[in-house]
C-alpha cells in the first residue's frame, strides 16, 4: 500500500485534498458546494447540480455528453445533493479509468477535468438562461421525484421520522423540496442559484484514486483559484456539525400507508460528546450480525429480518430501524428498549466489546481498498471538524473502555418512536 | 481425484494472474493475489440457486421437486450450527461475514483486513456442517416471512417479478428467490437436507480467495478443512418452456407516485461462451437503441413521456435471456409504442457505427473496473467459473465483438413480437 493524503486551503472557502494510492486503476474529481441549509432553497441547488452534470454548452444535450462519456471509456459524471448537518452538500463528479489502462495509452484525465469544468463554469445556457428545454425537463423530473418519493416505504418511514425528529431545524426540508416548490420552479432562479452557489458556497476539492492525472488536477486547482481568488468569500468553514436538542419529551407518532409490513424507526438523540464511543455503543447495540439487536430482536424473537442502528453524522442522533409484522411492533420496540438498557447497565461481556472493536477497526481498514470509501472517510472527517487519519481512528478505537461505551449509552436519550403501519384493512392481525 | 493440481489464468494486456486449483477434495478453488491490498475477501459459493427446484443425484431413483425458497431458506439456516450462530465465531476474528442466494449460485463470503486464516477455516468448517432441526427452521419462518413481506413493499422489484412471471409460464426463475409466505411453510428438515446432499457436494461448488493472503497457508487450510467427497452426479431439470411469453400485460395497483412499467423481450436462452457474448452484444445494443445518446431518449425526454433516461437490463442465465427497458412514466403504453416504434426504425434504418465504437470504449471501460477491488474481483471470478468461462472473458469478448455482429442481433432479438409488459400503478 502507498496511501497518501495531503489537504490544502489554497484560498478562502476552498479546500483541495488528495487521496492517493497508486494501486487503484481510477481517477476521480469531486466537486462540493457547501452551504447553510437555511441560506438557500436546497430545491434549487439540487436541481441545477443535476441539470450541470447533463449538459455543458460545449456538449449542449444529454445525447452530446453521452457520448464524450462514452467516449472517456464510459467515464462517470453525476451530481449529487444530500444534506450533512444543517448544510447542503451538493456537487458534481467525475470519475475514469487512469490513463494506463486506456487501448492506447489515451490521455483521458485531463479530458475528464475539461469535462467537469465545463458543467460547472460554462452551463449550456440560451441567452443568459439554461436551455429552456432541459430546465423543463429537470422541472417535470423534480415533480415526478417528489410525487414518487414514498414509494420505497422503508426509505419513506425514514425520511418522515427524521422530519419529525429535526423539526424546527434546516434539517428537517427535504433536499427534493415540496411538490408545489417544484410547480413554481422558475429558470431565472435558478440561474441565481447558479450564481449564488459559485459565489457564496464553500468549495471542497477531492482528487481520489492513483494519483497518476497531476495535470487534470492542474487544470481543476488553478480554475477553481482563480474563482476564490476574486469572489471574496468571508469566514471558514470549520464543521458541519449541527447537533439537534433532544424534545422535552419523546414523541410517539403513528401513520399509515399502503403495504404489507410495519416500518419501526426509533431516533435518540446523544448527549456524549464522545463519538468513537458513541460509534462503538452504536455497533454494539445494531451495527454488526452479532450485535444486541440482530442476536435478540431478530434471532432470538424472529421478529423481523433487520433491526438495525445507525449514527447520523452531524446531528447528534442515533436511528435504530426494523421493519415487523403488523401487530408486532411493541414487542419489537421493548426488546429494543430493553437491549439499550442492557448497555446502559454494563450488561455486556469482554469479548462483546472487544469484537466490536475488532469489527469496527476491520471496516475501517478496509476503507483503503476502495477509492470512493477513502473520499467519503476524509469528508466525513472534515464534516466533523476532525481530519484525522484512519490509523489514528484506529487507536481511538482501541482506546475507548467499557466505562466509556456504558456513559455513551447512557447519553442516548428517546426522543422518538416512528410506526408506519398498513392501512386498516391491510396486512397480517396480530401473530 | 487424488492429488491437487493448478493451472495459471492470466490477462496479457495487464499480466493480472489468477491461479486456479483442482482441489483433490473435488473443490475448484482460484487465489487471485492483489498487490497494496489490505482486504481480503473468500467467497463460497455452490452452483445452486432458487430456480434449482427438480434435481436427481444417484442416490435418488428419480427427480425430486422441492418447494420455492428453499434455496435461500437453506442459507438462512447454515449460519446456525449444533453450538452456536456463525456470526458469533466470526465476530472472534472481525471479519465481516454474508451470504446471498441468486437465482442461480449461493455465495457464503466474509472480508477482513486481520486473522484470515481463522475467518477462513470458519467459512469452510460451517458451511460443510448442516444442522437443521423442526425447531429451528420453524424458527426461521419468522425472519424470512419479514424478507418476503418487506420486498412485497417495493414495487421497482414487483414489477420486475410481474414480468418476469408475464415472460415465463414454467420456468422457476419466475418466482422471486425467497419463494412465498406459502411455500416456506411447505419447507422441514428433511428436506433441506435433501438440498444440502444435493448440491453442496464439493463438486458442485467453488471457492475463490482475492486481496492479501499467503497462498500457501490458504491450501493448507484447505487441505485441512475440506472433507472430501464423491460426486453424486448431479442432475437439474427445468420445465419445458414455451417459446412464446406466458402472458402479454400484467398490470397491479399499488399506489405508486408515477407508474412504473417494464418491457421484457424474451429470447431463446443461450450458454457457456455464446451467453457470454450474446449478453454483451445485448448491452450495447439496447444502450444504442434506448440509453442516453438514443434518438428515442430524446424524443421521451422532450416529450415528457419520461422523467429520466430508460434503464436496461440483459436478464439471462440458465435456460433463460431476455433483454428488459424499464421506467417511470404517467404514460406507460404511449412510451411502450414509441419504444417499438425505435426498434422498427433501426431495423429499416440500419444502426450508428460511431456509437457502436463509443459504446465498445464504454463496456470496456467497465471491465476494467471490476477487478479493482478484492470482493468484486472474487464475485467476478465465481460468477464466470459456473458458466464455464474464466474471469477475463468479459474484457476478451468486447474486444471480438464487432457491429456487424450488434447489427445481426437486432433480428435475432426482435425478431419476434415476443414481449411481454409489466406495470405497476
Amino acid at each position: 500500500m502507498s496511501f497518501k493524503f495531503k489537504e490544502e486551503r489554497p484560498n478562502n472557502g476552498l479546500a483541495i485534498n488528495y487521496i492517493e494510492d497508486d494501486k487503484f486503476n481510477t481517477e476521480a474529481i469531486i466537486i462540493r458546494f457547501i452551504t447553510p441549509l437555511d441560506e438557500v432553497m436546497p430545491q434549487q441547488y439540487t436541481a441545477v447540480v443535476s441539470m450541470l452534470a447533463e449538459s455543458s454548452a460545449a456538449f449542449p444535450d444529454k445525447a452530446l455528453m453521452a457520448k464524450q462519456t462514452a467516449a472517456l471509456y464510459g467515464a462517470s459524471l453525476g451530481s449529487f445533493s444530500y444534506k450533512m448537518g444543517d448544510h447542503l452538500v451538493a456537487g458534481l463528479s467525475v470519475s475514469c479509468i487512469d490513463d494506463r489502462c486506456t487501448i492506447d495509452g489515451e490521455c483521458i484525465t485531463e479530458k475528464c477535468a475539461d469535462l467537469i469544468l465545463g458543467c460547472i463554469f460554462e452551463p449550456n445556457f440560451q441567452d443568459g438562461m439554461f436551455d429552456q428545454s432541459c430546465f423543463e425537463s429537470k422541472k417535470r423530473e423534480m415533480i415526478d421525484r417528489i410525487k414518487s418519493s414514498a414509494d420505497n416505504r422503508h426509505a419513506h418511514a425514514i425520511k418522515r421520522a427524521r422530519e419529525i425528529a429535526f423539526e424546527g431545524e434546516p434539517a428537517a426540508e427535504d433536499k427534493l423540496g415540496t411538490l408545489e416548490g417544484a410547480q413554481r420552479l422558475k429558470n431565472s432562479e435558478l440561474v441565481k442559484a447558479w450564481r449564488k452557489m459559485l459565489d457564496e458556497a464553500f468549495i471542497s476539492i477531492s482528487f481520489c484514486g492513483g494519483g497518476r492525472n497531476k495535470s487534470a488536477q492542474r487544470m481543476v486547482i488553478d480554475r477553481f483559484n482563480e474563482l476564490c481568488g476574486k469572489r471574496g468569500f468571508s469566514g471558514e468553514l470549520s464543521s458541519l456539525n449541527a447537533p439537534s436538542p433532544c424534545k422535552s419529551s419523546p414523541l410517539e407518532v403513528t401513520e399509515s400507508i399502503s403495504q404489507a409490513q410495519s416500518k419501526l424507526i426509533i431516533v435518540y438523540k446523544i448527549c456524549g460528546e464522545n463519538q468513537t464511543a458513541d460509534s462503538l455503543a452504536c455497533v454494539m447495540l445494531g451495527g454488526s450480525a452479532f450485535s444486541k439487536l440482530f442476536v435478540n430482536v431478530r434471532e432470538k424473537l424472529s421478529l423481523c429480518y433487520y433491526c438495525q442502528s445507525a449514527i447520523v453524522d452531524c446531528k447528534g442522533a442515533m436511528m435504530v430501524d426494523s421493519g415487523v409484522a403488523p401487530g408486532n411492533e411493541q414487542r419489537a420496540r421493548d426488546e429494543i428498549f430493553a437491549q439499550l438498557d442492557e448497555l446502559r447497565k454494563g450488561h455486556f461481556t469482554d469479548d462483546e466489546l472487544v469484537n466490536a472493536k475488532k469489527y469496527m477497526k476491520s471496516s475501517l481498514r478496509a476503507t483503503y481498498d476502495a477509492a470512493e470509501d477513502l473520499n467519503s472517510w476524509y469528508f466525513s472527517r472534515f464534516a466533523k471538524g476532525n481530519v484525522i487519519s484512519i490509523d489514528e481512528q484506529l487507536k481511538m478505537i482501541d482506546a475507548i473502555t467499557r466505562d466509556e461505551v456504558i456513559k455513551s449509552a447512557e447519553g442516548f436519550k428517546l426522543d422518538l418512536v416512528y410506526i408506519l403501519k398498513p392501512q386498516e384493512d391491510e396486512g397480517a392481525t396480530d401473530e | 481425484m487424488s492429488e491437487t493440481t493448478f493451472e495459471i489464468i492470466k490477462n496479457e494486456r495487464t499480466g493480472f494472474e489468477i491461479k486456479k486449483l483442482h482441489h483433490r477434495s473435488g473443490l475448484t478453488i482460484f487465489l487471485a493475489p492483489m498487490k497494496g491490498f489490505v482486504q481480503t475477501t473468500a467467497i463460497f459459493s455452490t452452483n445452486y440457486g432458487s430456480i434449482d427446484n427438480c434435481f436427481k443425484t444417484t442416490e435418488d431413483e428419480d427427480f425430486v421437486n422441492v418447494p420455492d425458497g428453499i434455496a435461500h431458506y437453506l442459507e438462512h439456516k447454515l449460519f446456525e450450527n449444533e453450538d452456536c450462530n456463525v456470526f458469533e465465531l466470526y465476530a472472534n476474528t472481525g471479519a465481516d461475514a454474508n451470504a446471498m442466494t441468486g437465482f442461480e449460485n449461493t455465495d457464503y463470503l466474509f472480508s477482513c483486513t486481520e486473522n484470515f486464516n481463522e475467518s477462513l477455516k470458519i467459512l469452510l468448517d460451517f458451511v460443510q456442517k448442516p444442522y437443521f432441526t423442526q425447531e429451528n427452521v420453524d424458527k426461521e419462518r419468522g425472519i424470512i416471512g419479514q424478507e418476503i413481506s418487506m420486498t412485497e413493499d417495493l414495487p421497482k422489484r414487483r414489477v420486475f417479478f410481474n414480468l418476469l412471471g408475464a415472460m415465463y409460464k414454467n420456468h422457476p426463475v419466475r418466482i422471486d428467490i425467497a419463494g412465498t409466505q406459502d411455500s416456506i411453510e411447505k419447507i422441514t428438515p428433511e428436506l433441506l437436507y435433501k438440498c444440502y446432499g444435493a448440491f453442496y457436494n464439493l463438486h458442485n461448488m467453488a471457492l475463490a480467495v482475492a486481496g492479501s493472503f499467503d497462498e500457501d497457508e490458504v491450501l493448507r487450510i484447505c487441505d485441512e478443512h475440506l472433507l472430501p467427497c464423491k460426486d453424486m452426479h448431479l442432475e437439474v431439470r427445468y420445465p419445458d418452456e414455451p417459446v412464446n411469453v406466458a402472458s402479454k400485460h400484467a398490470e397491479e395497483v399499488f399506489g405508486v407516485g408515477v407508474p412504473l412499467f417494464s418491457l421484457g423481450f424474451k429470447c431463446k436462452p443461450y450458454s457457456g461462451e455464446e451467453l457470454l457474448k450474446k449478453e454483451i452484444e445485448a448491452s450495447i445494443l439496447m444502450s444504442m437503441l434506448f440509453g442516453k445518446m438514443s434518438p428515442l431518449n430524446k424524443l421521451l425526454n422532450d416529450n415528457g413521456l419520461v422523467n429520466d433516461e430508460l434503464s436496461t437490463e440483459v436478464f439471462d442465465g440458465k435456460g433463460f435471456f431476455s433483454l428488459v427497458i424499464s421506467g417511470e412514466s404517467e404514460q406507460p403504453q404511449m412510451v411502450l409504442d414509441e419504444i417499438l416504434k425505435a426498434i422498427e426504425n433501426a431495423k429499416s434504418s440500419g444502426l450508428d457505427r460511431e456509437e457502436f465504437d463509443l459504446l465498445k470504449k464504454s463496456e470496456y471501460g467497465a471491465a476494467v473496473r471490476e477487478l479493482n477491488h478484492p470482493e468484486s474481483c472474487a464475485a467476478n471470478i465465481l460468477a464466470y467459473h459456473f458458466h464455464n468461462l474464466d474471469a477475463f472473458a468479459s474484457e476478451r469478448c468486447i474486444a471480438a465483438v464487432t457491429f456487424e455482429d450488434i447489427t445481426a442481433a437486432l433480428d435475432e432479438f426482435f425478431g419476434q413480437d415476443n414481449y411481454a409488459v409489466s406495470i405497476i400503478r
